[in-house]
């Protein structure tokens, strides 16, 4: 059963459009990403799934039950805002155990059991010997893991995510993420979390729903998403394109001729590692053009090539390919494309 | 030649800009003592012109006791009724979005622009018994104007900005990222004020209430219009000091005067205090990774 499903999901802010038609759902144990550029109502969905914002209509379902209309406080998820919103006048500690102090009486833990609960916590984010500091003595990966540790105080059944890296240096980002994957694998709740980076929600989630201007634009695991776009704008979004006009003709053959009248013009979208490169004409290296712009730093060479029209395509070479062709500004290649994706 | 010119030419330069540091500082500082010092020291001296004894007599004449409850009877009705009003008015305009939100916000500096002298003759207007709302008063037996509510009312009317003014700004800068954490964590609204909101804006809050005092006890004019004058009924401590005056006990005036200063000096007192706390709580070492 679906421990989240939300049903055709509406939200306008004055005439901002911000969530339009959006429905899908997350299964028990998945670690799912909500990717899109910002802007594309990623975030106020992750808001509408925590009961921060109604929607204007439809309807969300936490374990089967209809929660639209329930208190964000009533819900038991767990949410890790994007800059973090510690409580800045409280301990490391205190901010954890906030969420146990401020429980119903009757089901408050006591003062013992919360401190053990706490510190067990703040052992799992590797964070134990900072109990006592104030957030503002904390550096932003620190922050991020308190606030990691204090919404999985209330043990949640779900766990929400907004930008968890986003205001993180890139080697930062990189560790907490890999840690974050082990530590859903440990605990095994079920998260979702909000992303404006391909790679990390490729590399992260076990499923990704991408998401462009209010709608939802595909869902699928990352190996899906990323081989078979279902739109022109997830394939854009998930790398680099270069794209191609051309004509297909009814033998099957593409021609990118100019002057080409016959058969079906088409676009042709193909990612920079799937263009090959060539110092001879032929049938398979059909495209003359001219290089314009090398960088061989990194596990995989840039080549930028310019056609006689005048457009850039870029190539991605194996350090091997690159030394064999031995390529330099202005050397006359051909372009020749290994695979293409054509959206009707 | 030309280069021994630039150096004189940049000697002067140098020459001006000191005289013109020079001339500021002067101006700055002799206004301090003509406009500032001089009279708060004129106080304090007038005041103790007839020796400690008539001081402490004038302090512990029965006017000045009456004048002095009536004061500390207004400033305990409208201090609460200001906290209330200004953390509620704070809160309201920074955590939620509404249509005419600059509107009340402008209408909350109503007070500071207004003169005092005009709030107090419209709650006149409003309020006696010939006025708008006479009718009213009076059916319900009440006496607002020349009486204890019409103080009341007229030192609400000039206070009441101070306290809001002081916490939208610290609650704007802070935002509701806090407030929604404490929600999601399950907080009672009870909880989320007393343990997240109210911690975070004490020191604005504190900051408000210190000013909102200075004002109450000082405030003249508008109280004045309503008082009526009515010895040891209406007479608050700055309408005590104006009759003092008017009937040439200028060294008695002086000794009431200090009582206001006093007010005035210790809140400044706080606030230098509560600036200097907050940098310290502000001053918390960075420890990296």
């Amino acid at each position: 059963m679906a421990v989240i499903e939300l049903r055709n999901i509406f939200k306008k802010f004055g005439d901002f459009v911000a969530l339009d038609d959006v429905s899908f759902s997350v299964d028990k144990g998945e670690l799912v990403a909500l990717l899109g550029p910002s802007g594309s109502g990623k975030t106020t969905l992750l808001r509408v799934i925590a009961g921060l914002e109604r929607p204007d209509s439809g309807a969300v379902f936490l374990e089967g039950r209809d929660v639209t209309e329930e208190d964000p406080r009533d819900r038991g998820i767990g949410f890790v805002f994007q800059h973090y919103a510690l409580f800045k006048h409280m301990t490391v500690f205190e901010n954890v155990a906030f969420g146990l102090r401020v429980k119903p009486r009757k089901v408050r833990p006591s003062e013992s059991e919360i401190r053990e609960k706490v510190m067990k916590l703040l052992h799992l984010v590797q964070l134990d010997f900072l109990a006592d500091r104030y957030p503002s003595q904390l550096s932003g990966g620190q922050r991020q893991r308190v606030a990691l540790a204090r919404a999985l105080a209330i043990e949640p059944y779900i766990l929400l995510l907004d930008e968890p890296f986003g205001s993180l240096d890139a080697r930062v980002r990189k560790e907490l993420r890999r840690w974050l994957r082990r530590l859903h694998d440990e605990i095994q709740v079920t998260s979702v979390f909000v992303t404006h980076d391909q790679e990390e929600a490729l590399e992260l989630a076990d499923r990704v729903v991408i998401t462009n201007q209010g709608r939802v634009e595909q869902i699928g695991s990352p190996e899906e998403v990323y081989f078979n776009p279902a739109t022109p704008f997830v394939f854009q979004f998930l790398g680099d394109v270069n794209l191609f006009h051309g004509r297909e003709l009814s033998s099957g053959e593409i021609v990118f001729i100019q002057n080409e009248t016959a058969g079906i013009e088409k676009k042709f979208y193909v990612r920079p590692n799937q263009v090959s490169l060539s110092l001879v004409q032929s049938l398979e290296h059909p495209l003359q053009c001219k290089v314009n712009y090398i960088n061989p730093a990194g596990p995989m060479v840039k080549v930028e090539v310019v056609d006689i029209r005048g457009n850039h395509i870029l190539a991605l070479l194996t350090q091997d390919d690159y030394n064999r062709l031995g390529l330099k500004k202005n050397t006359t290649v051909y372009v020749g494309i290994k695979e293409h994706k054509v959206f009707e | 030649m030309r280069i021994v010119a630039q150096l004189s030419n940049s000697r002067k330069k140098k020459f001006l800009i000191l005289a013109f540091r020079f001339i500021l500082s002067l101006l700055a500082c002799s206004f301090l003592v003509i406009f500032i010092f001089t009279p708060l020291l004129a106080v304090f001296s007038n005041a103790f012109q007839k020796g400690v004894s008539f001081y402490l007599e004038m302090l512990k004449r029965e006017e000045t006791i009456s004048a002095l409850t009536l004061t500390l009877g207004i400033l305990i009705i409208v201090l609460p009724l200001n906290v209330i009003f200004g953390v509620a008015c704070a809160w309201y305009v920074t955590k939620y979005q509404f249509r005419g939100k600059r509107f009340l916000v402008a209408l909350l500096d109503l007070p500071f622009t207004l003169s005092p002298v005009v709030a107090g003759t419209m709650l006149v207007l409003l309020y006696s018994v010939n006025g708008v709302l006479g009718w009213v008063v009076e059916s319900l037996g009440m006496k607002i104007i020349f009486a204890f509510p019409g103080l009341v009312i007229a030192t609400l009317f000039v206070t009441f900005p101070f306290i809001a003014r002081e916490l939208i700004p610290v609650m704007e800068e802070q935002g509701s990222e806090m407030e929604e954490a404490g929600r999601m964590l399950g907080a009672s609204g009870r909880h989320i004020f007393f343990r997240i909101t109210l911690p975070n804006i004490k020191w604005g809050l504190f900051y408000g209430v210190v000013l909102c005092v200075a004002r109450c006890v000082g405030e003249f004019g508008a109280v004045s219009v309503v008082s009526g004058h009515i010895r040891g009924k209406t007479i608050t401590l700055p309408l005590e000091i104006e009759i003092l005056y008017n009937e040439y006990n200028l060294v008695g005036a002086f000794c009431l005067a200090t009582v206001l200063c006093g007010t005035g000096l210790l809140s400044l007192i706080l606030r230098k205090w509560i600036e200097s706390s907050e940098k310290v709580s502000k001053r918390r070492y960075f420890f990296g990774d």
